[in-house]
């Protein structure tokens, strides 16, 4: 390894301390967009049949709804609804949250690319990750950085994919049919008129 | 549950600063200086705040890289004590130590000067035999790409661990953007910061103008 780095933005501080929570972020995403991508990523897993084809020659990957979604007022915080346990994206009551007006809090979900499954709960307008499940790759390990060295690279893979299908929702979003062909999808399909 | 096991629960940082040529060295000692340490007089409420190892939360010494420091990955802890005292029991002692210097004095009312005197006294007391709650918050840092991932998602843990972070090596952690996804197409991101919520009832008709941020 260099003794040398640059983090990959190539940004630099000054020497100077100081408290880093009031530096502003430079890319702030609107707290409207991760509700926008958790209820397209439902909708989405229900269209294309919970496969994502990889562009290139990177592959497929299938993603679904895993065993949690909840719902929010869009001006409150608080969760005043919590679906869970199997297919709970699949209930009447689930589609009647955001057919009422909620908007999507938070959800899990599950993805699987060749023979590794993840679970995973996406929250927050950082997209963190929350009890993100990782398969067990290689079995029991003794070496504290083997057992890193995997956890990071099987992190990595996960968020390649949430990556993955965050760009296909924002070329959907911004699309010039997002109102006539892709919104009015989504209302059919959270109306229970249209089955993705 | 953490970096090394069990499900994981972290925010995502850049880290927004130059590494330095000694790093082996000059974090060796930032991380020593900047070690949790138990006060020897704790003030109710207060947090003692410093590092510590993922293996052990008592051993604060980081002179071995090999305990902390993987090829790229720096996987340490941030430990977090506080020590309160529980507010009725307190108030039941001092209440009792009051009426005591109240008859011992010979005085209907205990003036506030003293009862405050009695109430620090007191607290010091307990406090002595009170055990600190202890919190650890595990990261990782890839010192290649300057990828940190904090093992917490509350906001004012986070809050502290940059605090806390940039104190000890000089570096700015900023907060990971989903549009750090789109990193490579910098006009997608503009369009897509300026879309709407998007309004699913079905009742609702599709086709009038969207304002910029607000409800489509």
């Amino acid at each position: 390894m260099s003794d040398s780095f640059e983090p990959t933005d190539g940004s630099s501080q000054g020497s100077g301390f100081g408290d880093a929570a009031s530096f502003p972020d430079p890319t702030p995403a609107l707290p409207h967009l991760a509700t926008e991508f958790f209820a397209w990523l439902w909708y989405a897993s229900e269209r294309d049949g919970g496969t994502f084809v990889l562009p290139g020659t990177e592959g497929v990957f299938l993603f679904w709804v895993d065993d949690r979604l909840s719902f929010r007022l869009p001006d409150e915080d608080k969760a005043r609804a919590v679906l869970t346990g199997e297919s709970a994206a699949a209930t009447l009551e689930a589609r009647a949250a955001l057919a009422g007006g909620k908007v999507v809090r938070d959800l899990r979900l599950a993805l699987k690319r060749e023979e590794r499954e993840y679970s995973v709960t996406l929250r927050g307008v950082h997209l963190d990750l929350q009890g993100a499940k990782l398969p067990a790759e290689l079995g029991a390990k003794d070496e504290t950085s083997e057992v890193l060295y995997e956890r990071m690279f099987l992190l990595d893979e996960l968020w390649f994919m949430v990556g993955a299908l965050y760009r296909r929702f924002a070329a959907e979003r911004t699309s010039d049919d997002w109102r006539s062909a892709h919104l009015a999808a989504m209302r059919r399909w959270a109306g229970g008129l249209d089955d993705a | 549950m953490g970096i090394l096991q069990g499900s994981l629960t972290v925010r995502r940082y850049r880290a927004a600063g130059t590494v330095p040529d000694d790093f082996r060295t000059s974090y060796v000692d930032a991380l020593n200086d900047n070690a949790f340490r138990e006060p020897r007089d704790w003030t109710p409420g207060v947090e003692a705040i410093g590092w510590c190892q993922v293996h052990n939360l008592l051993d604060t010494d980081f002179s071995d890289l090999n305990k902390w420091l993987y090829n790229e990955y720096a996987v340490l802890a941030m430990r977090i004590d506080k020590k309160s005292l529980p507010a009725k029991l307190l108030k039941a002692h001092l209440d009792k130590k009051v009426a005591e210097w109240c008859q011992e004095n010979h005085r209907d009312k205990c003036p506030a000067r003293v009862r405050t005197d009695l109430k620090e006294q007191l607290e010091g007391d307990m406090l002595v035999r009170t055990l600190p709650r202890v919190a650890v918050h595990e990261f990782c840092w890839n010192i290649v790409d300057g990828t940190v991932l904090f093992h917490n998602t509350s906001e004012k843990v986070n809050d502290t661990f940059r605090k806390v972070f940039r104190e000890t090596f000089g570096i700015a952690l900023l907060p990971w953007s989903p549009l750090d996804f789109l990193a490579d197409s910098p006009d997608l991101a503009a369009t897509l910061e300026a879309q709407g919520l998007s309004d699913l009832r079905p009742d609702h008709a599709v086709g009038a103008a969207a304002p910029v941020g607000g409800e489509e």
